[in-house]
């Protein structure tokens, strides 16, 4: 079945190979380094997610690809949409702020650590729950700054369902990776 | 013979865009490579030959291409629609003082002071509702700042408007949907501003393009009524 494929590997030879596998890894480098550099101008970890539950419709739906940004001298306001990572929870959540505490002065708040000029304390909720997040918090009263990934600032839908189907059939996504560079790799100039 | 001239002119025309389009190939490629897919690039490279595989990733491209020049154009477009005609939102909010006494919150044991609005509200909203608006998320928030030096905002009331008939707001006697009280549960009579400001705030969301917000209405100074008991 191979064979064909085979003879055209021997063929190329040694350095070609090597200079495929070069082109390869300069390719995934550079895809990486967009992805950080993007990441650095944003200032998020992930400047773009793909939403996997239906807790935000009908404003996002299960595949909608988000755009994050998140300044670092920009208070979250009530009604934006963000992406919060609480410690310890393997999956980040999007959902809308219905309470923003913005502290002035040092203040103690009962359950929490003395709170400083410039923190806020941010409670969301999903647009299609009926109620606040208090339970996805991991036994935290509020969110803070440093659970936030990002605010939504734009959205397109449907595009990621093709990273959704990868992560639900990894298979999927293996066998696409080992075909293509497979093919990369045996394909002549 | 004459088909493969047919598909030659052909890839010379995907060829030609391709070229015209740089600016959005690396708006694709970033796309690409975002999906791990950045293999496709390789392809790009190495593939002089019109292969099979060329083709098709030629075809993917340059509908890749398209679409992220028609959403861009889409976005552009309607941001340039409400620079140049931007909507005239009225409304009104109408409020009686807000009734403060001690009352059990949803998933709390204890007692606390908590805030009961009883509000009336008229808002035009449909001049929102253009070619590329999905939906609305409107919510009242409350606006104050406790003696502790906290400055609050606080959504009670919200609602998504998802068709141009249903943007005429019109609320009468409406309550609070969300619980209000103090933050930390210490209650308003122990240091919580005397009155608040309570607004009607949109978030507009396009089917393609940047989420907007706004302002369509605006109450100042509502007291806070602390009572004992109901």
């Amino acid at each position: 079945m191979f064979t064909e494929e085979l003879k055209a590997f021997r063929r190329l030879g040694f350095r070609h190979v090597l200079l495929q596998v070069l082109n390869f890894a300069s390719v995934i480098a550079s895809g990486l380094m967009i992805w950080k550099g993007m990441g650095l101008i944003t200032n998020t970890e992930s400047p773009i997610v793909v939403v996997l539950s239906g807790s935000m419709e009908p404003a996002f739906y299960r595949g909608d690809l988000l755009f994050l940004t998140n300044p670092p001298n920009e208070r979250y306001h009530t009604g934006d949409i963000t992406v919060y990572k609480i410690p310890g929870a393997d999956i980040p959540i999007v959902h809308r702020v219905m309470e923003t505490h913005d502290v002035s002065s040092p203040v103690k708040i009962s359950g929490l650590d003395l709170k400083v000029p410039g923190e806020q304390l941010i409670l969301t909720k999903g647009d299609n729950n009926h109620i606040d997040d208090i339970d996805l918090y991991q036994g935290l009263d509020w969110l803070e700054r440093k659970h936030i990934v990002g605010k939504v600032r734009g959205f397109l839908p449907y595009v990621g369902y093709v990273t959704i189907a990868m992560n639900d059939f990894p298979q999927l996504k293996y066998a696409l990776l080992g075909l293509l560079g497979l093919l990369a790799l045996i394909q002549r100039e | 013979m004459r088909e493969s001239t047919v598909h030659q002119t052909r890839l010379m025309f995907i060829w030609r865009l391709e070229s015209r389009v740089t600016v959005m190939s690396a708006c694709r490629a970033l796309i690409h490579l975002s999906f791990l897919d950045a293999n496709f690039q390789v392809f790009l490279r190495f593939h002089t030959m019109h292969s099979f595989f060329t083709r098709v990733n030629n075809v993917s491209a340059l509908l890749s291409s398209c679409t992220m020049a028609l959403l861009a154009a889409i976005t552009i477009a309607s941001l340039l629609q409400e620079a140049i005609y931007p909507p005239q939102i009225h409304g009104q909010i109408s409020m009686k003082p807000v009734k403060v006494f001690n009352a059990k919150a949803p998933r709390q044991r204890r007692k606390q002071e908590m805030a009961f609005l009883n509000f009336n509200m008229t808002a035009d909203l449909t001049p929102l509702f253009t070619w590329n608006t999905k939906q609305l998320f409107l919510s009242l928030e409350a606006e104050y700042e406790n003696a502790q030096g906290v400055n609050n905002t606080v959504v009670l009331w919200d609602r998504i408007v998802r068709r141009p008939e249903d943007a005429r707001v019109r609320v009468i006697g409406a309550k609070n949907k969300y619980a209000f009280k103090e933050i930390g549960g210490k209650g308003f009579s122990k240091g919580a501003a005397t009155n608040a400001s309570y607004a009607l705030k949109y978030n507009l969301m396009p089917y393609v393009g940047v989420l907007r917000y706004g302002e369509a209405a605006r109450i100042s100074d509502v007291p806070f009524d602390v009572r004992e008991e109901l």
